[in-house]
């Protein structure tokens, strides 16, 4: 195993630059903890990449030295800062906070709200980040609020549907709300099924129940372990002893 | 723990004798170390099973296992037509990078402050001190950061798995 000097000799002369010393780690995985600057070429890109510092980080491993990288990137750290700084000025009312993460040449942003936020807010928050991301060659990719997104998506209907059918559209509501999920209503869910159904992927019965198709199981796909949906759906029978 | 945290930070920044600050500074980092810990484990322990216990196994846990789970869900999303899913499912593998970078660098300034009173805090002017060039200002959003964070990647644990 290299010393922590010989590590940042060898770190330093692979183009990579160590900010701060270099730690061993304290929980006795007799491996080091050392922090890299990194910064942003003409496209936008991480220098040094990934890339670069995996293959560092595998051949230090096999050779005694195991190590983790904490990148240092200055450069995202303060678009995020006046990123914020700027929101918050405008609307100091409505949000508590304001988070951004640099992928290539895209953003993701994360509003902290104080309040349930209005579309009209929203965009106008919206638009005030495109314009300040643009300034930097950045494009927005994300922009949500760190609530719980919590109604269930298509997918999670489509996995109900399969595990309880048939099941009519208030059984599935309250099978949804006993996973978890908020159900905003019964008529919310019956569009959401109704667009799934004409989507192909499942059939509404003369019973008023929903069962799936054979497009909607094949979709959804199975898994040959513990987590076998026809498992969960043998279960679901034998329960209510279908 | 994280009202102690800022407590500590702010006494770092009002007392004089220099060994006095350091202590209270770095004891301000640990203390937001442990609240980010915190707040983490308790988003996402009870939802991801296998969810780790030793603090360093946690960002090697939501790099691999994890990451791979939501890239296998955003596939069957695609499967089902869902876009919706498909796309929480992309910003939860964002979210779980960052939160693993959050934790690895929050580890390694706990260790440092904890274990290597020889590298000292420094401070930078009557507002602001860091360690090891991570800044105190970085260090008190990572609690909320990581809440925004784990609420991203359990909601896309949810929709898959539930």
């Amino acid at each position: 195993m290299l010393s922590e000097d010989e590590l940042v000799r060898y770190i330093e002369s692979r183009e990579i630059h160590v900010a701060g010393s270099v730690i061993e780690d304290a929980a006795g995985s007799a491996s080091y903890l050392v922090f890299v600057k990194v910064i942003r070429d003409s496209d936008n890109k991480q220098v040094p990449s990934n890339r670069k510092l995996h293959l560092v980080r595998e051949k230090l491993a096999s050779e005694g030295t195991p190590v983790e990288f904490m990148l240092k990137d200055a450069y995202a750290s303060d678009v995020e800062a006046g990123l914020r700084a700027s929101l918050l000025h405008s609307f100091i009312e409505s949000i508590r906070n304001v988070f951004m993460s640099v992928v290539s040449s895209s953003a993701h942003v994360w509003i902290e709200q104080k309040h349930q936020l209005t579309d009209a807010e929203l965009d106008e928050m919206k638009s005030k980040t495109v314009r300040y991301l643009q300034e930097f060659d950045l494009s927005l990719m994300t922009f949500k609020t760190t609530v719980d997104e919590n109604f269930p998506t298509k997918f999670a209907c489509l996995k109900a549907v399969r595990q309880f059918a048939p099941i009519t559209v208030a059984a599935l509501s309250q099978r949804l709300e006993l996973a978890g999920f908020s159900v905003p209503s019964l008529d919310w869910l019956s569009r959401r099924l109704d667009s799934i159904r004409r989507s192909g992927q499942l059939v509404w019965t003369d019973g008023g129940a929903y069962v799936m198709s054979l497009k909607g199981i094949r979709a959804l796909g199975t898994k040959k372990n513990r987590q076998s949906p026809d498992l969960a759906r043998l279960l679901a029978l034998a329960r209510r002893g279908g | 723990m994280e009202v102690v945290a800022l407590h500590l930070a702010e006494e770092a920044l009002r007392l004089t004798r220099q060994s006095d600050r350091d202590l209270f500074g770095r004891s301000a980092f640990n203390r937001f170390y442990y609240a980010t810990f915190l707040i983490v484990r308790s988003q996402l322990h009870a939802s991801i099973g296998n969810f780790p216990t030793t603090h360093s196994a946690i960002p090697e846990f939501l790099t691999g296992s994890v990451t791979r789970e939501l890239s296998k869900g955003a596939q069957y999303a695609k499967r089902a037509d869902d876009a919706e899913l498909s796309k929480l499912c992309s910003r939860a593998r964002t979210a779980t990078k960052n939160l693993a970078d959050i934790l690895r660098t929050g580890y390694s300034v706990r260790v440092i402050a904890d274990y290597k009173p020889e590298i000292l805090i420094e401070f930078e002017n009557v507002e602001s001190f860091g360690l090891n060039t991570v800044l105190i200002s970085e260090a008190k959003a990572w609690p909320h950061k990581a809440l925004a964070m784990s609420v991203t990647l359990s909601s896309a644990w949810k929709q898959l798995h539930a």
